[in-house]
């Protein structure tokens, strides 16, 4: 069969940093099935090919299999993508997957009849269980993991286990990857000393899910928090039984990351590896492995490293070994400078005292911390914001920080779903303060859906609003606040509290200007 | 751009104007307080020509 891979645009006002890992191993596995394969990546170049040229280059065969994957933010281009696929080929099995669809694939798949089948969570098996099903006819019944028409039904087939072994997959397919377009934007990940200067820089996935379990993160279907999320706790502990516990967290094994980093060595003489992983200090015990076998090799010399881990884990034994492996950066997940919605709101069972210790370590250790923040979270107020400003003037840190964005699958998300609609239709947000009984069920469910249509079209980049989840601060508070927070202005965020009538603590009171001035004037009249 | 395991056509994108080229840099990067002016309507792009198809 001839089997297209296409990898959406992602982040349209940045450079492109990763090739689309996900996709490359999906197409190696279609070689591996005897399949003519093409990856058709949309994301390598800057500006993005026009519509027309993209359709031309979907046009320039009859495909019998196309897979498109994506995260929520490339939903919008992903729906544009899938009209042009199928305009050009009618009778194409048009298969979907990744953090898009995982999470309600009945649900994109009503407002995508495009689409034939959708994969829910890790996709290597399922899709060779796609292909090799197609094959035979099509009887996707028997395929784990997938949601598939049968007339005008959309169903569900049993879920799929996770993969228990990692090193059973094979490399991405680079060969079907434009790497060198790729390598003339090494320099735009600005995260540390040597990541800009770098010439040929490559990522990789070493990891699959993180024993955190962050209240506004998902992982793509790929672990067990992510299953609990989608199945119910009862039929994940039924899996367990039926095909061994459901992990949390799953790596490659340092031997098979060593042997793909060599791989990228010999081939492209890479100078730099991000490994973009979510957590991979979780499991200091591996990542002390990964570096003897790094420097075991040699590879300490000719290649740089980046990835991404958390505060707890962040100890000095570990850095000073990561240091000597030729780590420059470890990025991690700072999210707030309040502990109260680090503990409460994020559930990431993190506190400001361990962030504050990792990039000590960091620092001594000489490796640069790249720490990211939020602001939004369902509680938190105004003074919540005043503690992580607070906490990049104590670090002397420029930070812009993320909106925080109730992607599809996480748990912000199935929690807040309503009031999430009626950011999108005016009239649910006026029937949410005045019930009418007059209005059917019926009628209330199609515009949910068409709300709920409205937000996935207009999800974006975390560093841009979207939507919210916060209780306490609406649309031009979210924007304003994240602008003074980059800028350390403690003052106009202050007066901003004293506008809008939201109570600061008395700690803020000595650098508050409306405090000081009322101090100041009840001291002219005394 | 596509890349396959078998010979594939290869179609390049077309020459574009300086123009064409700005606008898009501007789209997606921000243009600051300046005031462009495009030559041709986005909606344009989001019929996406499928009846050309």
């Amino acid at each position: 069969m001839k089997v297209l891979l296409i990898h959406p645009p992602v982040r349209v006002d940045h450079d492109p940093l990763d090739m689309p890992q996900g996709l490359m191993i999906l197409a190696s596995i279609a070689i591996q099935e005897g399949h003519q394969t093409a990856l058709l990546d949309l994301n390598s170049q800057r500006p993005v090919p026009t519509w027309q040229n993209i359709a031309k280059q979907m046009g320039v065969e009859k495909w019998d299999v196309i897979a498109i994957g994506g995260l929520s933010s490339m939903y919008d281009d992903i729906v544009k993508v899938l009209k042009i696929a199928r305009k050009l080929n009618p009778d194409a099995l048009i298969v979907c997957g990744g953090g898009f669809i995982t999470y309600m694939p009945d649900k994109i798949m009503k407002f995508c009849p495009e689409i034939d089948i959708a994969g829910i969570g890790e996709g290597e098996e399922l899709f060779k269980d796609v292909l090799r099903t197609k094959e035979k006819g099509g009887n996707w019944a028997n395929v784990e993991g997938i949601c598939y028409r049968d007339d005008d039904q959309i169903l569900f087939t049993a879920p799929r286990p996770l993969i228990p072994n990692l090193d059973t997959l094979p490399l991405p397919a680079y060969d079907l990857v434009d790497v060198e377009e790729y390598f003339k934007y090494s320099g735009s990940l600005w995260t540390a000393p040597g990541s800009w200067q770098s010439k040929r820089r490559m990522n990789m996935v070493t990891e699959r899910g993180c024993p955190r379990q962050c209240t506004f993160c998902t992982h793509n279907g790929m672990n067990r928090w992510d299953q609990e999320m989608i199945l119910g706790k009862d039929r994940v502990r039924q899996m367990d039984k039926d095909f061994g516990f459901q992990a949390i967290v799953r790596f490659f094994s340092p031997k098979y990351v060593i042997e793909h980093a060599l791989h990228l060595y010999d081939k492209y003489k890479i100078d730099y590896l991000c490994l973009m992983d979510e957590n991979n200090t979780a499991s200091p015990g591996r990542m002390h492995e990964f570096c003897d076998l790094w420097i075991k090799e040699g590879l300490h010399k000719k290649v740089r490293l980046a990835t991404g881990g958390d505060s707890p884990s962040i100890k000095p034994d570990l850095v000073k070994h990561m240091k000597e492996a030729n780590f420059s950066t470890i990025a991690i997940g700072g999210e707030s400078g309040s502990d109260r919605i680090l503990l409460n709101d994020i559930g990431k069972g993190v506190t400001r005292a361990h962030n504050q210790q990792a990039i000590e370590i960091l620092q001594a250790g000489g490796i640069t911390p790249s720490m990211t923040f939020m602001v939004g979270n369902p509680n938190e107020d105004i003074n919540d914001v005043l503690e992580t400003v607070d906490f990049f003037i104590q670090n002397n840190a420029i930070v812009d920080p993320f909106i925080c964005t109730p992607y599809p699958g996480t748990k912000i998300f199935f929690d807040n779903q309503d009031f999430i609609l009626q950011q999108y239709d005016e009239r649910l947000a006026l029937l949410a303060k005045s019930p009418n009984p007059n209005i059917s069920e019926e009628v209330i469910k199609k515009w949910k859906d068409e709300a709920l249509q409205t937000f996935l079209l207009s999800l974006n980049n975390a560093t841009d609003y979207s939507c919210t989840v916060s209780k306490k601060f609406d649309y031009a508070d979210l924007i304003a606040i994240k602008h003074f927070m980059h800028e350390h202005n403690t003052d106009k965020l202050l007066k901003l509290a004293h506008m809008r009538g939201w109570n600061h603590d008395h700690k803020w009171d000595d650098i508050c200007p409306v405090c000081k001035a009322e101090q100041d004037i009840s001291l002219v009249i005394s | 751009m596509i890349k396959g395991n078998f010979k594939i056509e290869k179609i390049v994108q077309e020459e574009r104007s300086d123009q064409e080229l700005f606008e898009d840099l501007i789209a997606q990067s921000g243009v600051g307080s300046n005031m462009v002016f495009r030559t041709t309507k986005k909606d344009d792009d989001d019929e996406l020509f499928l009846d050309d198809l």
